[in-house]
């Protein structure tokens, strides 16, 4: 059944009048602004601080530090590893150490330059393999983060039933996420004497979470409410102003508005990781994949933020979507005093799709086969056996990805410095391993209408208008007739964060849900007869207007601790891009001409967000692909780290592939992460088409390009 | 703090203010009158979310000088959306062009500056009009889309009003400020100087160089052309008079930053600033460009050549205004600038050159070659010019010649681990530009 309801992003309204409000956009009378003091340090310890100066300076108002903390001095999704304010120690540059509330940004940024800190200095790890060995511990509980593993069959039998083996290490470097609002929040203490946060986030009720155990207030004394946020990309899923801002306006009970400069988000955010990926590929002469190894070591930084989420999500995608009958895939995050490493737009699964992909294309070249005919014949299809030992029943559109585009590869046409590469990728949807549901709720308004009352934070993606569009065509009505209360956590349910591709398929189904149960009672009160919901509202209205809630919780199983076997995610969505590149042998210079992207999304609710996350997904893959890279101590700001621009971005045609997920609405799926996936993979399998040199460490900047390149004219 | 008034006409309506001395726009806009639609995403004219248009062009506020307003018009996108949604809002939503949103108010006024401008603009007009406006979510696409879609649905036109009296400023009255304000700094589009001054607090007294018209323009006179300080790099790379005289100039200009940065930023602040990287110094070198300075105690005319001596150090003095360059007209020149930088727009040079060549009959009767971003400031590679005097314009033999320059830059500036890249580089673009 195709979605009826085509319509117009709901949120752009406000956002091209100019009138949406983004958390620092909020301001009240007797405001005060914070800013951080961070570490210069990238281990030390901490012996002493002196404030004096900088209380003397007019203007400054408070000076928070962690001794002022009432509950615990700490946070993290998964582990509660991270200071909110460092005392003892610091464990990275950038580490937060005071808040300085003052009357405005330029003095409270004034006084930070007054404090004066005495540190003693640990030396500091910078790999995760010095990391490894390394006596002096970042964390009393060591320096291993976390190791996992995925084991399905006989790898070393696999091996030794090949006719070619294919090994070669992959390196990837830290990314940005450089999404264009930095992190701010705004919050102030309400007539009740309750905290009440605006924040630039992807999820509220997890945030509001970690503020109650700071504080020691039960979660009823604190209300986080989404403000319109600039973008996520996994960079609003940690705690990042948040804690900062409850913490001073509960002990000053001023407003307040902390907001990071651009050169402070770059020192602070989480990174995606860089990876080191040993991968070892044998397989038949005929194309056959028989065994599948794999190392990867990451460096998680200080903090563990998802580092376990990447570690695992890595692991359990490093076949690619190929059917592989042995695998041992070995996974290991280590912490280090480098930037924190956390979540980023496919949590370690694009730079392992960067491996796997080019392996692929290795493979394929050295058995004399078609690129995409090697991916056709071990590609996952209904019935196949994933990593993870997870037979896919439903829902599996990786071959129909690769029919898309398989008309457009048999006609390619290369030119000189011209090159042609495929990338494919598949990607579980919602989180590993856990139970991750999601709740929505309905009810009816006085004014009769339809209001869904969601904690599902849209960050521009576009929840909003897809969760109003499933309720819209499940109840069928206009969506004139729909009002949104989104991601605030005093009206709406908790439906976890806006991560892993997880909101139009696991809380589309819980507002499907709950419209399906609206909708039997507005049948049962003569709704589709005629009757008007401004009567039916009324009618109710002094018994207590019902609330319809619909909850989706998708089936998956524990992982067993040893191999990882088991159903880590209901469904996955599928994959294959066709990149077209030319390269300027002169300078190196790569520029993408042409895409050809194929998505299997389970059903495409709206059909121009599909599109804009694909296309906003090669961007950044030509970012990742081509120029971005993250530097620590070098990368500033956006001067030093270049994301592409309009001039950068290639020609795209998109081919949406609707192999229903029966779980999801409408047998959708998810697309936000698949779409950068198997972007920079393709990427860096057209400029070895384009120029005989394979890539194997991304960013492939020209000037690393026409390094290489030089390597291979003085070979001859 | 010392405050000034200001008045101009924001969004149409006649405004005034106090601002600080050197306050910047961004600020005026957002605190003082509390347009938030004007958004702060980096500070240094590298994100395009702080875009308004003054004049109907597109500026970045963040490293506007809120005095450079005084008198003049300044729009926001509430001025879009005046009288209800306009036209290109309506294409923006249609299309699906809006994200997160936070670029898209600057987004929208730089692709309306270029509709009133051009009304049939082609993709990559439109590409390069919101190349200063970076959206990390949508990929351009929709939004790309969404201005040429709206391209046909608008009527309004370039308000040619005259660009108002904003109480000038003499050359004299300059030259006098200099002489006596202690601590003064001259500000032309501050494009390089806001930057640099981000991290100093002292206040600083900036005279504004833009407000002078003996400072603006281009003028041709026999044989040479006068560019005048203050002459934006838009104008240069628009500027009729250059055109088939000093394309190479213009072609620089044009490779400068962004829309924005080029509409704010000058020749006279590029060569002042002596950054290696600068564009149109190389382009200005094969020209034979001449520096035009005056102060109190009288004009001079200094080589280009010899004005930039160190990496951001020139032999500019205390008290002393740049006017202008003077430079030759290269007639039946084949000219050309090229750069090399990490991506389309917004990027910095890693190697230049610009080049002017003379043939006859397959042979080089003059040849100019001019190099920046590989020495600590931008050369003539007068050697390798000479090598190829009077020579074969064959690709072999320009190759060749190719380490005499390296020589050159050798003397200049010793051997440098980033040659490893920028001398291969130079080798197969000289040899294909200048080969035949
Ligand atoms: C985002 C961004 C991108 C950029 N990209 C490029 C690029 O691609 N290529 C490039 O070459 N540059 C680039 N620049 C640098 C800058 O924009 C140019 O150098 C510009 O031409 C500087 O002009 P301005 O008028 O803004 O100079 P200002 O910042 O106003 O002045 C620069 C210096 O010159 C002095 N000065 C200015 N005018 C005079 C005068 N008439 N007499 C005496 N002294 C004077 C000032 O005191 C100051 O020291 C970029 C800058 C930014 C922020
Ligand atoms: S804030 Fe980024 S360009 Fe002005
Ligand atoms: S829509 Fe998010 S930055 Fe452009």
């Amino acid at each position: 059944m195709p979605i009826s309801t085509q319509i117009d992003k709901i949120d752009a309204y406000d956002k091209v009048l100019g009138k949406a409000k983004y958390a620092s956009d909020f301001y009240m009378e007797g405001m005060l602004v914070g800013a951080l003091l961070r570490s210069t340090r990238p281990h030390a310890h901490i012996k002493r601080i002196d404030v004096s100066k900088a209380y003397s300076l007019e203007g400054v108002v408070r000076i928070i530090q962690a001794k002022d903390i009432p509950g615990e001095n700490s946070f993290g999704i998964i582990r509660k590893d991270q200071p909110l304010l460092c005392d003892k120690k610091v464990r990275f540059i950038g580490d937060p150490i005071l808040i300085v509330l003052a009357v405005t940004e330029k003095v409270a940024k004034e006084a930070l330059r007054l404090i004066e800190v005495e540190y003693e200095d640990i030396e500091p790890i910078l790999t995760p393999s010095d990391s490894e060995r390394s006596p002096i511990l970042i964390h009393e509980s060591g320096n291993l983060l976390t190791h996992k593993k995925v084991i399905k069959g006989n790898v070393e039998k696999g091996f030794s039933e090949s006719d070619i083996i294919v090994e070669n290490t992959y390196i990837t470097t830290w990314l940005d996420h450089a999404y264009i609002e930095t992190e701010s929040g705004f919050g102030y203490m309400d007539g009740n004497g309750r905290i009440v946060i605006y924040s630039s986030t992807q999820n509220v009720h997890y945030k509001r979470k970690e503020i109650s155990r700071i504080l020691a207030l039960p979660e009823e004394k604190i209300r986080v409410v989404q403000a319109t946020t600039g973008g996520g990309f996994g960079g609003k899923l940690d705690m990042t102003i948040e804690g900062y801002v409850a913490l001073s306006v509960y002990l000053t009970g001023k407003p307040i508005l902390i907001r990071y400069s651009r050169e402070e988000s770059f020192l602070v955010s989480t990174k995606r990781h860089p990876l080191y990926i040993h991968y070892t590929t044998g397989a038949k002469k005929n194309g056959t994949l028989c065994a599948v190894k794999v190392s990867i070591i990451g460096d998680t930084g200080p903090y563990a933020s998802y580092g376990e989420t990447v570690c695992l999500r890595a692991a359990i995608h490093a076949t690619g979507p190929y059917e592989v009958e042995n695998v041992y895939v070995d996974s290991k995050m280590f912490y280090t005093n480098n930037p924190i490493s956390g979540a980023m737009r496919g949590f370690g699964v694009p730079q392992i799709a960067f491996a796997h992909e080019t392996q692929m294309d290795i493979l394929a070249e050295s058995l004399n086969l078609d690129p995409l005919y090697i991916r056709m014949k071990n590609g996952l299809k209904r019935g196949s056996k994933t990593a993870t030992s997870q037979i896919l029943e439903e829902s599996v559109g990786y071959l129909e990805t690769l029919e898309r585009i398989k008309p457009f590869w048999l006609e390619r046409k290369k030119g000189k410095d011209r090159g042609f590469g495929l990338g494919s990728m598949f990607y579980g949807m919602g989180n590993t391993g856990i139970t991750n549901p999601s709740w929505a709720e309905l009810k009816l308004s006085s004014d009769g209408k339809v209001v869904l009352y969601t904690g599902v934070c849209d960050i521009g993606q576009g929840s909003d208008t897809v969760l109003a569009q499933i309720v819209c065509e499940t109840l069928g009505i206009d969506v004139s007739k729909i009002e949104i209360v989104r991601a605030d956590t005093d009206y709406t349910k908790d439906a976890g964060s806006t991560s892993a591709s997880r909101q139009t398929y696991i809380s589309g189904k819980a507002a499907y849900e709950a419209a399906l149960k609206l909708r039997s009672f507005l049948e049962r009160e003569g709704f589709y007869s005629g009757k008007k919901l401004k009567d039916i509202f009324e009618k109710y209205k002094d018994m207590g207007m019902p609330v319809f809630d619909g909850f989706f919780d998708p089936p998956t199983t524990k992982l067993d601790p040893e191999t990882s076997s088991g159903k880590p995610y209901a469904t996955y969505a599928f994959a294959t891009h066709m990149t077209e590149v030319a390269v300027d042998s002169s300078t190196g210079y790569v520029k993408v001409l042409k895409v050809h992207a194929a998505h299997d999304v389970g059903k495409a609710i709206n059909i121009q967000n599909v599109k804009g996350q694909i296309y906003g997904g090669i961007a950044m893959g030509i970012g990742f692909a081509l120029m971005e890279e993250f530097v620590p101590g070098k990368t500033k700001s956006f001067n030093t780290y270049y994301i592409p621009t309009s001039l950068d971005m290639p020609e795209v045609d998109v081919f949406i592939v609707e192999s229903e997920e029966p779980t999801g609405p409408f047998g959708a799926k998810g697309v936000g992460e698949p779409a950068l996936i198997p972007s920079a993979a393709s990427i860096a399998n057209a400029i070895y088409d384009a120029t005989g040199v394979r890539i194997f460490e991304l960013p492939c900047d020209m000037e690393k390009l026409k390094l290489l390149l030089e390597r291979k004219r003085e070979r001859g | 703090m010392k405050m000034e008034k200001i008045r101009f006409f924001l969004n149409g309506k006649d405004v005034e203010t106090e601002i600080e001395e050197g306050e910047i726009l961004l600020h005026t806009l957002r605190e003082r009158f509390r347009i938030t639609s004007v958004k702060e995403g980096c500070s240094i004219g590298e994100c395009g979310a702080c875009t308004v248009l003054i004049e109907n062009r597109p500026f970045y506020s963040c490293l506007t000088l809120s005095s450079k307003v005084r008198n003049r018009n300044v729009k926001t996108v509430e001025f879009l959306g005046r009288e209800g949604l306009h036209p290109i809002q309506e294409s923006f939503i249609r299309h699906g062009a809006v994200q997160c949103g936070y670029c898209t108010p600057g987004m929208l006024l730089s692709a309306y500056s270029l509709l009133l401008r051009n009304k049939t603009p082609t993709v990559e007009e439109v590409k390069k009009a919101i190349s200063g406006n970076l959206c990390r979510c949508t990929g351009y696409v929709q939004i790309v889309d969404a201005i040429i879609d709206a391209s046909s649905k608008i009527t309004e036109r370039m308000d040619d009003q005259q660009i108002p009296d904003r109480g000038c400023l003499s050359k004299d009255e300059i030259l006098n400020l200099l002489a006596s304000t202690e601590n003064s700094l001259i500000i032309a589009g501050g494009t390089d100087l806001l930057i640099s001054l981000r991290e100093k607090k002292d206040a600083k007294k900036f005279i504004d160089v833009t407000s002078c018209k003996e400072l603006k323009g281009i003028e041709k006179g026999v044989g040479k052309i006068f560019i005048g300080a203050t002459t934006t790099h838009t104008e240069i790379s628009e500027s009729q008079i250059l055109l088939n005289k000093a394309n190479s100039l213009r072609m620089a200009s044009e490779s400068v930053g962004s829309p924005q940065i080029r509409n704010m930023g000058t020749i006279g602040g590029n060569i002042v600033n002596g950054s290696p990287a600068a564009d149109t110094v190389p382009a200005l070198l094969i020209h034979d460009a001449r520096c035009i300075l005056e102060s109190k105690d009288g004009k001079r005319l200094l080589p280009l050549e010899n004005f930039i001596f160190a990496p951001y150090r020139t032999r500019i003095e205390r008290g002393e205004l740049l006017l202008g360059v003077e430079i030759d007209e290269l007639d039946g020149f084949e000219e050309g600038y090229v750069k090399v930088a990490k991506r389309e727009a917004l990027a910095i040079s890693r190697v230049s050159f610009a080049y002017a060549i003379k043939e006859k009959d397959g042979f080089f009767e003059e040849l100019r070659l001019a190099i920046g971003s590989v020495t600590p400031s931008p050369f003539r590679a007068r050697k390798f010019e000479e090598r190829l005097r009077g020579k074969e314009r064959d690709k072999r033999i320009v190759e060749e010649a190719c380490s005499i320059l390296f020589e050159e830059i050798r003397r200049l500036s010793g051997d440098r681990p980033s040659y490893r890249y920028k001398f291969p580089v130079l080798r197969d673009l000289i040899t294909s530009r200048l080969g035949r």
